[in-house]
């Protein structure tokens, strides 16, 4: 199903469109991606995200 | 626009006002545990999620998920989002599962796309849609568990955001119990064409909304994992509300702390125990009965007015009806 529910990460408005009618940034599906319990790329998901946050990263 | 922002009302933002009984009432400090003092472990038994529901499973399966992946024997949702619906799925836990009670008859928002069955001119659309502000007939659904006879329901605003060709989107917020594919269905009777729901999202129900408490189940298991195996509790606390949350569009009584352990023990709520409480109270409402740290001790019926809490002596003010704090966080003092 492609999904036509768009909304801007920057401001919260809801649109169809690919770039927000208020503040001009880009536009995301407003649904969030599917899950799945066994969530297969779990480990993968979870080192990018640490990286990011900052988590177990030795000083 | 700037119209539009102002009437995006639920009853749920209305503020109350607190009248006080007992200037006096001071809580002991060394009882209780306000949601701020909460051990990981504690949060989590009186906690409740503010999901977003991706679209896909039912609301039962994403609980069963839930409850799975976090090893819990215990949780509930707060009113049922359909298989391909997103959106705010309240899930609370453990020992705050039955506070979803208090969001079941909370108002709700979303945000839908209407597909029309033919071309219609966009005044006509915005000035159709304007006219479904008020109260609606509805009938529940086929498959709906609710006894299919007619009733009303309350829209509380409908804002037209962007119409494309036979694609409306719109946001409109509801009373509970009211559906919105069969809101859709009769605005495309309304407007002579036809027209069915083609993507649904909740933004909102009762206090639960679109911020920065809203997460997916992907952020939820992540931060799980932090917790236990990396040590890190910061992510998965943010994550997880405080059952009081659920309760902050309620009125609600406060109560001394001579009064908290009686009600845990089942007691009801006597007038002489109530130092103050938000004004409107009719007998009958849904009430939240709280400490004065704002920790949840129960939910109840009112069985006075706010004025007659107020100022009568003696009697019941709240039937308790559902107990959530633990009868060891405050002392028997009777
Ligand atoms: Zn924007």
């Amino acid at each position: 199903m492609r999904w036509r529910i768009r909304k801007c990460p920057e401001c919260g408005r809801y649109t169809l469109k690919e770039v927000c009618p208020v503040c001009g940034a880009e536009t995301k599906v407003a649904h969030p991606p599917k899950f799945s319990p066994e969530d297969p790329y779990g480990e993968y998901r979870r080192r990018l995200k640490k990286e990011i946050l900052g988590i177990g990263v030795k000083k | 626009m700037a119209r539009d922002e102002v009437r995006k009302i639920l009853p749920a933002d209305i503020k109350r006002e607190v009248l006080i009984r007992d200037e006096s009432a001071e809580t002991n400090p060394k009882w209780g545990f306000p949601p701020e003092k909460r051990p990981m472990e504690m949060h989590m038994q009186f906690g409740i999620i503010n999901l977003d529901k991706p679209p896909g499973p039912t609301s039962h399966e994403v609980v069963a998920w839930i409850k799975r992946l976090f090893n819990l024997s215990k949780a509930g949702h707060g009113g049922t989002l359909d298989p391909k619906v997103s959106g705010i799925l309240p899930v609370a836990l453990e020992r705050a599962t039955r506070v979803v009670q208090a969001l079941l008859p909370a108002g709700k928002e979303y945000v839908a796309l209407m597909h029309l069955h033919d071309d219609v001119p966009e005044e006509k659309i915005n000035a159709v849609m304007r006219e479904f502000e008020g109260e609606i007939i509805q009938r529940p659904p086929l498959r709906s568990a609710v006894k299919r006879r007619l009733r009303t329901r309350k829209v509380y605003y409908i804002d037209v955001l962007e119409i494309d060709g036979r694609d409306v989107l719109f946001r409109v917020g509801v009373e509970a119990g009211t559906y919105i594919r069969s809101l859709i269905h009769h605005l495309g009777l309304a407007l002579g064409v036809g027209a069915h729901m083609a993507e649904l999202r909740r933004t909102r129900s009762g206090p639960f909304k679109e911020d920065e408490t809203l997460v997916t189940l992907h952020d939820l298991l992540d931060y799980y994992h932090f917790w236990k195996e990396d040590g890190v509790e910061e992510y998965f606390r943010k994550a997880i509300q405080p059952m009081e949350k659920a309760v902050e569009h309620l009125p609600k009584v406060w109560i001394r702390d001579s009064a908290v352990a009686a009600v845990t023990y089942g007691a009801d709520l006597a007038v002489p125990g109530v130092v103050k409480l938000n004004k409107g109270i009719k007998p009958g409402d849904l009430v939240a009965v709280m400490t004065l740290k704002d920790e949840l001790v129960a939910l109840g019926k009112a069985k006075m007015s706010s004025q007659e809490m107020l100022n009568k002596g003696k009697g019941i003010a709240v039937d308790v009806d559902k107990v959530f704090m633990p009868r060891e966080w405050y002392p028997k003092m009777w």
